[in-house]
């Protein structure tokens, strides 16, 4: 266990180093003088430019910024934008809301999209079975903004049920449907996988003795059936997480919540690179460490991992 | 060795001899078990529809979906324009007609690119293993540690300032691209798990063995016994891809007017939903039945070739 | 049939199970009406190839066929004098473990891969005796040790894939006796592992029977096997018994041509027996079973009355069985009963 731990983690540092360079280098790296368009129409003062140049390391070469930016960022420094606004401040003022609505949406997701699954199982060939087949189906077909459009557009405006924005420090309550929109693909993704992944190990021979042995059904379906079957679900929960961020980003703008996806946005409109660039390798950072722990925690599901 | 056997090439030939034939049967079963399928008859259908109107859309409509006439903006859907009006007051319907050939091309498009990179990534992994393997899978996890659509924010952004104006045929390469960058690692992680399992096979051991060299291996014993696991999978991703453009157009980074696709048409009514819902609902019901459709095919299809699920 | 003490401890007669759905007109009769008995203490082999039905009778008795597609269709099967056949499924389910147990060809895929051996054995007591889950540790640590598996202590907090095959086996063995079960069915127990283990194997189970007068259904395709711990034999074929003495009687006088076919395709230890004579052709699909004898596609001896008449399975008359032991479904028993295995008798 020990040792497949260490493996792990020595396999994120070249992924994290990757990913932020390659991040970097894309928002740097790539534009000729990022100065033009700052200072309206005008070219910007010299004194301000020799400023920003320095504060930024922009005379560095981009490897270097690069290695300069991490050397910041493990000190929690994530650089300043151009306005002079700390980006961990931004970061920090944001970050709660979007962690709120991701732990919404992972939330439902797990809960209802285990259910289903489980319950589509067991049921075998039945109306309920098709129907979950069906509106799965459904869900992964449509994409976060239409769900979030229409979402926002029926329940909001034609019946009033839901408000259509959400206030400005929503509590979990007020993200509980923006959540279940941003959840609403990996949920039917979860629903599908613990159905397959349930039906396969009906019929494993371990099963078998299970029942071979007089255990109760309940004991039979929760030990045996559904512990087994949690174990690939898991692991897309973790892979999952990636496109949940992304949703997020998107659910964020359709319901006006001011997370870290409308930092991104904003970030980009202003042409704050220093914003977008932190926020993204935040994202990243939270993705590496959660995909870290779920394989960890994978390994403590299934001993076969661990003892490879 | 026997002295019956002296050619290698020979013995690799009986080696591969023996497998199109149980692929053919994989092939034709699974078709056997398809025809029958309604999710099959009625996804195959709207397909067909839909590349219809993608290639020929003078088939649906002669109507002009550019130009509008701006004292029927947002007019109501009646027998003028069955679908009603934008806020440009052009026709819907002679849009979402139009709409389906870029949507589709961009799906189309990027689905191959990401099955082809994905696909010779996964392939040379699972036959050369080790550093290779290893090298190439840490390159993977980088792509696929950027989510989706950050990713496509971060690249479609760099290259295009807000504001600037592209010319259409960049436009569509560049989101064709961001596409394919971001989800080759997945097509690379189904094919890699399908050639590990095809490498263990006795006749590419035995392929191996006699000499065969790499290439021979990689696409004659191995790429057959991988293909249904990724053509399933390519199915599915072209309907999600084709959502990927939407969602892309919708953040205001991928294809813009006057360019016409269906995430360009639900982006540009966005703001103005609860005076015209009719130029969101058309848009975008077309655009969810035809994921729907391709994610529905490739279920079907998993569930022909591997029966297992059902 | 009351409950005294004169019922024997199994009783399966005249048991029938099709498979698949008959508006689909894809029936396979699986059995075909399989009758026979297990006392207490008594190590029944049954023979066959595979499909002629041996497991599933198996699992029929046990309550864990799958329904569907398995469907049975007449028979009954008691246990101790009790009908088990459209029994509660509660009380089905407390036989099992408590009254009979059973142990599989795969152990590997028989135990979950995600709890270690000894959890998997504690299960047993701690949700059919209501034990914590320490003191049923120790009864699974117990219980390990009982079948000789080394370090019996540390092992049972090991997981499947940890243990070898033969300790696997050992370990569903010990599995399956924690509960104390009287009737022990071991579906082809040893089919999975090496020669030597093999052995090891049908050593331990023969004699924790003998300690326990526990008895037991010995399935398995391999003659070798049944040869040192069976009391009596059934052989089965297409779905019935077609022949069925005491260990003795059957290999010295096998009376049914598919018997006399399996001995002769077995290599003789002894060196006896002169050449190999696989029995020509296959077992007949299931769901076209050939009229008359199901056995006289493949029979070298079969006559006009083999093709249209179906044998019954009766007593023969054997100088070495007990009473009517020795019964067998073959138009001309009698004509091979009185034979040696190796006689080739012309028809």
């Amino acid at each position: 266990m020990g040792r497949y731990t260490l493996r792990r983690l020595l396999q994120a540092i070249p992924v994290f180093l990757g990913t932020t360079l390659m991040i970097y280098y894309l928002v740097w790296g790539l534009s000729s003088d990022p100065f033009a368009g700052k200072c309206g129409q005008r070219a910007c003062p010299q004194s301000y430019v020799d400023l920003m140049t320095k504060r930024l390391n922009l005379g560095d070469p981009v490897i270097v910024q690069w290695l300069k930016y991490l050397g910041g960022l493990f000190t929690g420094d994530f650089g300043r934008t151009f306005s002079g606004n700390e980006v961990s401040d931004l970061i920090a003022n944001a970050a709660p809301i979007s962690f709120r609505l991701a732990v919404v949406a992972v939330v439902i997701e797990i809960v209802i999209g285990i259910t289903a699954g489980v319950v589509s199982a067991l049921r075998g060939r039945s109306f309920v079975d098709s129907l979950i087949l069906i509106s799965t189906l459904f869900l992964i077909s449509l994409p976060v903004f239409v769900t979030g459009l229409v979402v926002k557009q029926v329940f909001g405006v034609e019946l009033g049920w839901i408000r259509t924005s959400v206030p400005t420090d929503p509590d979990v309550f007020q993200l509980f449907v923006p959540g279940l929109v941003l959840g609403s693909l990996s949920m039917a993704f979860v629903a599908r996988l613990t159905r397959t992944s349930m039906m396969e190990n009906t019929r494993a021979d371990f099963v078998r003795t299970a029942v071979a042995k007089g255990l109760s059904r309940r004991r039979v379906v929760v030990a045996h059936i559904l512990r087994t079957s949690l174990l690939p679900v898991v692991t897309f929960i973790g892979t999952d997480l990636g496109s949940l961020m992304g949703g997020a980003v998107v659910t964020e703008g359709v319901f006006n919540i001011r997370g870290l996806g409308g930092l991104v946005f904003q970030g980009i409109q202003r042409q704050e690179e220093a914003q977008v660039v932190g926020v993204v390798v935040l994202l990243v950072i939270i993705y590496l460490l959660v995909n870290l722990v779920v394989d960890l925690l994978y390994a403590v599901l299934d001993p076969r991992i661990r003892y490879d | 060795m026997t002295d019956t056997i002296t050619d290698p090439q020979a013995e690799a030939e009986i080696g591969s001899a023996a497998e199109p034939a149980a692929e053919a049967g994989l092939w034709s079963d699974a078709w056997k078990q398809l025809r029958r399928r309604p999710l099959f008859l009625i996804s195959g259908t709207v397909i067909v529809i839909v590349l219809l109107m993608a290639l020929f859309p003078s088939l649906f409509t002669h109507v002009d979906p550019v130009t509008g006439n701006l004292d029927q903006s947002g007019a109501d859907p009646s027998s003028d324009a069955w679908f009603g009006r934008d806020l440009y007051g052009r026709d819907v319907y002679s849009r979402t007609i139009h709409g389906a050939g870029p949507s589709l091309a961009v799906g189309l498009l990027a689905t191959i690119g990401t099955v082809l990179v994905g696909s010779l990534a996964g392939l040379v992994m699972g036959y050369a293993r080790g550093l290779t393997d290893a090298v190439l899978s840490r390159i993977a996890e980088i792509f696929a540690g950027l989510p989706f659509v950050l990713g496509g924010i971060v690249i479609l952004t760099t290259f295009n300032k807000p504001g600037e104006i592209v010319p259409a045929g960049r436009l569509i390469a560049q989101v064709v691209l961001t596409i394919v960058v971001l989800t080759w690692p997945l097509a690379m992680r189904i094919m890699r798990a399908a050639a590990l399992t095809a490498a263990q096979q006795d006749y590419v051991k035995a392929a191996r063995a006699l000499g065969a060299g790499p290439l021979r291996i990689m696409f004659r014993h191995m790429l057959p016994n991988c293909l249904a696991p990724v053509l399933v999978y390519g199915t599915i991703q072209l309907g999600v891809n084709i959502g990927a453009e939407a969602t892309l157009s919708y953040l205001g980074i991928g294809l813009k007017d006057p360019v016409v696709s269906w995430g360009v048409m639900i982006a540009e009514v966005q703001s103005r939903i609860i005076q015209m819902p009719h130029a969101l609902f058309f848009p975008a019901t077309f655009l969810v039945v035809t994921v729907l459709a391709f994610v529905m095919m490739g279920d079907a299809l998993r569930d022909a070739i591997d029966p297992r699920g059902r | 049939m009351t409950e005294t003490a004169a019922a024997p401890l199994l009783e399966v007669s005249d048991l029938r199970v099709e498979f698949g759905n008959p508006r689909h007109g894809d029936v396979a009769s699986v059995l075909n009406g399989v009758s026979y008995q297990v006392s207490a203490g008594e190590t029944l082999a049954v023979l066959g190839e595979s499909g002629s039905g041996k497991s599933v009778t198996a699992q029929t008795v046990m309550g864990i066929l799958d329904t569907p597609p398995g469907r049975i269709t007449g028979g009954s099967v008691r246990f101790k004098g009790e009908e088990l056949l459209g029994a509660d499924p509660e009380r089905r389910r407390l036989l099992r473990g408590e009254s009979m147990a059973m142990i599989f060809q795969d152990a590997l895929s028989a135990l979950n891969p995600v709890y270690t051996v000894g959890a998997q054995i504690a299960e047993q007591f701690r949700f059919r005796r209501g034990m914590s889950r320490k003191d049923a540790m120790v009864k699974a640590a117990e219980l390990l040790d009982l079948v000789k598996i080394p370090n019996a202590a540390q092992r049972v907090r090991e997981y499947p894939h940890q243990f070898s095959g033969g300790m696997r086996q050992r370990a569903m063995i010990a599995m399956s006796l924690a509960l104390d079960p009287e009737l022990l069915i071991a579906d082809e127990p040893t089919t999975a592992l090496d020669v030597t283990v093999q052995a090891q194997i049908m050593e331990l189970l023969d004699e924790l029977c003998r300690e326990r007068t526990m008895g037991m259904i010995l399935i398995t395709h391999d003659l070798g096997v049944v040869a040192e711990v069976a009391d009596r034999i059934a052989v089965m074929y297409a779905g019935r018994i077609v022949e069925e003495a005491d260990a003795a009687s059957l290999y010295a006088h096998p009376a049914h041509p598919y018997t006399r076919g399996l001995m002769a395709s077995v290599p003789r230890l002894d060196g006896g027996g002169g050449q190999l004579d696989p029995i020509p052709g296959l077992p007949p699909s299931l769901s076209a079973i050939p009229p008359g004898c199901p056995f006289h596609p493949r029979c070298a001896h079969a006559e006009d009355r083999c093709r249209s008449e179906l044998p019954s399975l009766r007593a023969l008359d054997d100088p070495d069985a007990t009473g009517d032991d020795h019964r067998a479904a073959c138009h001309f028993a009698e004509r091979f009963v009185g034979a040696s295995p190796e006689e080739v008798l012309t028809p």
